[in-house]
């Protein structure tokens, strides 16, 4: 039997213990008051006589207990048990992952990464395999097994350094996961060659990456992973560590009144192994040049605002105010070590929305329609909007822009004409039956028949009885303390038959089942109807709270994709619907000019742009002219750089449980000798330590329950006589 | 004389001395014992020990004539018995150990309390037949010293100071024998009760001295009955209730030799108390306090007819 760490076995000089300490027992610890020592003299202790030993059971299970724990830790084996397998030649199939994400660009790592391949590739041998992947949210096979395997192997070195010589980095985020599993596809594909049996395939993933806790790893979460695949990780790490990042949130602020120039809600982010907390935030001029990251043409336009933020903390607040007079932005967060990720775009439209209203009823009259209206569009801190109201027997305005029209009343054919177009570019249409008259104009627009609708009066008012919480229009709405519309009451309305009309959807009803509000698809656009008005004629709805949140969600709902005004992460696709609403012509061709300057183009039936592979401003062309403008920053989980732990990677199956320091798994640990290595494989193979362990706790638990018992037996006759 | 040392085993139970001694109070304690042993005295030729208690009656058929008036005779022609000349009371000085040994007690109470106990059923005794009674208390030395008086209330204040509990270390019986060769005038009885556990040297001279002065001197060794037999098993640590010393002892192995050594010890008490012509009356707490007074009285009767033989 031989030992993997004999230096536990000195542990056994702790036998003498238990064998001292049952020689002190015999030393009375208690004392006996006696009136006088008159007739008594000192005893002296025959050391030779009483010391002896009472409990011999008690003592032999103890020393038994102490050795067994000795030669757990020391970890004995059987040297000449089992002998280990032979080794059989291996031949290695690998494929070489290599990330090249966008925090691959902080420092030298994709330098380093591109050493490590380097080193690797030397390292295979004649009979060796290699695949070369790189990966970010994409895979790319830039070196597949066939061209290895078809290359002469004195030139497959070569081959594959040249391929890793023009690979760069990307901007993309990282998506480990999808790289590993395909990774493992491939190798699986691999077969064994029929005419060498004897050879063993010894299928590996060799992965080179910052591997950052921000890669998406979702691929592994129900993946089988093989057990005969083996996953080698190298890291690469950069001199600084820590990052930190922006994000723009949904809300922006008018801070100060109405006059203050508007600034957004931003999140800094910086992530837990930091070391620089402060940073500042200023706006870069990226101007209407679409040439990215040009220092010369970038000026700071306002003051910077100094922001704390400790490391693996967020911070949420508002930024400086937007720049004047410029619509495509660029906010920058300085100070930060790694700066991959410290630029956010923004494209402003400028433009106010506009808000047409025809119908019956002065803009000033507390008793029409388009009174209540303004009084919600134009009293908004933060959204500029224009308001026109026309009356119906006005001609409709030329090259309007309005993107939101409201029609109400008996509308002229012009009228009507004017309204359909809207709606097949796109735009957005409410329609208000004031009056069953009403109804004929508005067969007119959706170019049906006369619809059948009668006039209802309730004398103790209606109520909204049934509304659809699922539509977009009431999910704000949702939430229990805000989903009471019991509060309005109708007092007239139009009972419309939509049984002809089944594209309809009604999203809310009144109490007699009669739709209050439908939603038509008309052309590109949405078409709202509204059975009842909002002024007070019809109903309480103008004057109750619900009013200005629905008008403002009912603007903001368009069914037709309009381009973000946050921007894009990169890698994400545009719809093209989106991008061809600010064409004059949907069906023009359409030409997208990247922050670099080069042009893409998006053909007429392509259902998406899928080039946003730079963060910066992208314009869109429509022939010559740039219509539009979208903007496209890197996606905010790459920011998160924080270096994953060797356990979650164990986690996903993909590192065998004792594989301990990623120095190991390298290959650096060169302080074991090939005896000692066959050691640690015999032993952990016979596992005797297991063994042994159980029988410690056998013996303990015999211990514990002997003294028990004859600690029982020596109080009990004392109690008695008690 | 009583010589023979008495035995741990149980005694002839004339009052059970446990029940007794769980009674808290100590008068209650003495009358009771007292007054079982009157009753039991009913009947009984024993006209109590006080030497000259004088008393005249009339004489009875069967009286000895010995104890006839014949001067009253001669004088009124009428037989009284006159039993004593003297008409002066008896003074008794009870002197009590309070040392820590007595606090040494096998059975549920101490020495001590047993010889409070015995100390104030005599004195109720006496008290009863008006008799002046004294107490002096010690250890290493005298801690309280009341002299004998027979007024009311007096008897109450000796109880009080049987009662106060010890402070003292050591016992030193050559302080208080000395105390009383200093200070008694009068002749009376001098009873100690003591556990004697000390060195017996110059004890002899201090004793011969109170007998010189024509005192009475009863000494009564008590002791535990687990001091009598070392009736211990396991080998212990014992600790010297007085200096607190400890040493290991083994009882198996040296009860021999405690027992012959503590026989050693009262045989040379007794030799000095029969040298010294003191009466001596072993007496182990678990024997009945009304034995005590029956010794008493028998040792009185002898002392009485020592006396009435040296007075023809």
């Amino acid at each position: 039997m031989s030992f993997l760490t004999p230096l536990y076995l000195a542990g056994l000089a702790a036998l003498t213990l238990p064998i001292v300490m049952h020689f002190i027992r015999r030393r009375p610890a208690e004392h006996v008051e006696f009136s006088s020592h008159l007739f008594l003299k000192p005893f002296p202790p025959n050391v030779a006589q009483d010391r002896k030993i009472d409990h011999w059971l008690l003592l032999l299970l103890r020393l038994a207990a102490l050795a067994l724990l000795c030669f757990v830790f020391a970890r004995p084996y059987f040297a000449s048990g089992s002998p280990l397998p032979p080794q059989t030649e291996a031949r290695r199939v690998s494929v070489l992952l290599l990330d090249r994400s966008a925090s691959m660009r902080r420092e030298d790592l994709w330098e380093q990464a591109r050493q490590q391949a380097a080193e690797f590739l030397e390292a295979t041998g004649p009979e060796d395999a290699v695949a070369m992947h790189l990966f970010d949210t994409r895979q790319e096979i830039v070196l597949d097994f066939e061209t290895w395997s078809q290359t002469p192997a004195p030139r497959r070195v070569a081959l594959a350094a040249s391929r890793l010589a023009v690979a760069e980095t990307s901007w993309h985020a990282t998506d480990l996961g999808a790289a590993l599993t395909l990774a493992a596809e491939t190798l699986l594909a691999v077969t064994e060659p029929d005419d060498v049996e004897q050879v063993q395939l010894q299928r590996e993933i060799v992965v080179i990456s910052d591997f950052q806790q921000g890669s998406d790893s979702e691929a592994l979460q129900g993946y089988d992973w093989p057990t005969e695949m083996v996953v080698r990780p190298y890291f690469v790490r950069p001199a600084s560590p820590g990052n930190a990042s922006l994000q723009w949130l949904r809300r922006s602020e008018r801070a100060g009144g109405s006059a203050a120039r508007v600034r957004p809600l931003v999140r800094i982010s910086n992530t837990l192994d930091a070391e620089q907390e402060d940073f500042e935030l200023a706006w870069r001029d990226v101007g209407v040049s679409t040439e990215e990251d040009s220092a010369t043409e970038t000026t700071s336009v306002d003051r910077p605002i100094r922001v704390h933020v400790p490391a693996g903390e967020r911070r949420v607040m508002f930024g400086p105010p937007f720049p004047e007079g410029q619509k495509s932005v660029c906010l920058e967060l300085r100070q930060d070590p790694h700066g991959f990720d410290n630029a956010l775009y923004r494209v402003t439209t400028g433009k106010p929305l506009s808000v047409l209203f025809v119908g019956d009823g002065q803009a000033d009259d507390p008793q029409a329609l388009p009174y209540y209206l303004r009084q919600v569009l134009e009293g908004d801190a933060v959204r500029e909007v224009s308001f026109e109201v026309f009356a119906p027997a006005d001609g409709p305005p030329e090259n309007s822009t309005a993107e939101v029209l409201v029609a109400s009343g008996n509308l002229s054919d012009a009228w009507r004409v004017h309204l359909q177009t809207a709606l097949r570019r796109g735009k957005s249409v409410w329609f208000i039956l004031s009056s069953t008259g009403d109804v004929t104009a508005l067969a007119g627009v959706l170019d049906v028949p006369a619809l059948p609708c009668e006039e209802r009066e309730a004398e103790q008012g209606t109520l909204l009885s049934v509304l659809d919480f699922t539509h977009p229009l009431f999910v704000p709405f949702a939430s229990p303390q805000l989903a009471d519309f019991t509060k309005i009451r109708f007092w007239q309305y139009r009972r419309l038959d939509v049984s002809s009309w089944p594209e309809a959807q009604v999203l809310a009803v009144f109490d007699d089942d009669s739709p209050a509000l439908l939603e038509m698809p008309a052309g590109a656009g949405t078409l709202l109807v509204l059975t009842s008005g909002w002024h007070p004629r019809d109903s309480q709805l103008a004057r109750s709270s619900k009013f200005v949140p629905l008008v403002w969600e009912t603007l903001e709902y368009r069914t037709r994709p309009q381009l973000a005004e946050g921007g894009y992460e990169v890698g994400e696709s545009i719809p093209r619907a989106a991008l061809a609403a600010a064409l004059r012509d949907e069906k023009a061709s359409l030409a997208i000019e990247l922050p670099d300057g080069s042009r893409q183009e998006v053909a007429s039936d392509a259902g998406a742009f899928v080039g946003t592979t730079l963060p910066g401003i992208y314009t869109v062309f429509e022939g010559d002219q740039a219509v539009t403008r979208f903007a496209v920053h890197t996606a905010a989980r790459e920011s998160n750089t924080t270096p994953m732990e060797l356990s979650d990677l164990r986690r996903w199956g993909l590192l065998p449980s004792d594989a301990d320091r990623p120095e190991k798994e390298n290959g650096s640990d060169a302080s074991m000798s090939p005896i000692q290595e066959d050691a640690v494989a015999i032993e952990s193979r016979q596992k005797s330590w297991q063994w042994l362990c159980l029988a410690a706790l056998i013996v303990l638990t015999g211990e514990t329950w002997l003294a028990g018992w004859q600690s029982r037996r020596a109080t009990s006759p004392a109690e008695l006589e008690g | 004389m009583n010589v023979s040392p008495p035995t741990a085993a149980a005694p002839e139970r004339r009052l059970d001395v446990d029940a007794l001694l769980r009674i808290r109070s100590l008068e209650f304690r003495a009358k009771a014992v007292v007054e079982g042993f009157l009753a039991g005295l009913h009947r009984s030729p024993y006209h109590g020990f006080s030497v000259e208690f004088t008393e005249y009656r009339p004489y009875v058929c069967g009286d000895d004539l010995r104890y006839l008036d014949w001067k009253l005779l001669a004088r009124s022609d009428r037989y009284y018995v006159k039993r004593f000349e003297d008409e002066t009371n008896l003074r008794c000085y009870l002197v009590l150990d309070t040392s820590r040994s007595m606090q040494f007690g096998s059975l549920g109470y101490t020495k001590a309390d047993y010889a409070a106990t015995l100390a104030a059923t005599l004195g109720y005794f006496l008290y009863q037949q008006r008799d002046a009674v004294g107490l002096l208390t010690f250890d290493e030395s005298v801690r309280e010293f009341l002299p004998p008086r027979y007024r009311p209330g007096y008897f109450r204040r000796m109880l009080g100071l049987l009662e106060r509990p010890s402070r003292g270390q050591d016992t030193n019986l050559l302080s208080p024998l000395r105390t009383l060769v200093e200070t008694l005038q009068k002749r009376g009885i001098v009873v100690l009760i003591s556990d004697f556990l000390s060195e017996t040297a110059d004890l002899e001279g201090n004793l011969a001295a109170l007998r010189g002065m024509g005192h009475e001197v009863l000494l009564f060794p008590i002791a535990d009955p687990q001091e009598l037999d070392f009736s211990f098993d396991e080998p212990t640590v014992f600790r010297d209730m007085e200096s607190g010393q400890d040493i290991f002892v083994q009882p198996g192995r040296q009860r021999e030799e405690y027992l012959s050594r503590m026989r050693e010890h009262f045989s040379r008490l007794h030799e000095i108390c029969t040298r010294t012509g003191v009466d001596f009356h072993r007496m182990a707490t678990n024997q009945p306090l009304d034995a005590f007074l029956f010794e008493l009285l028998r040792s009185r009767r002898q002392a009485g007819a020592t006396t009435q033989r040296r007075r023809r």
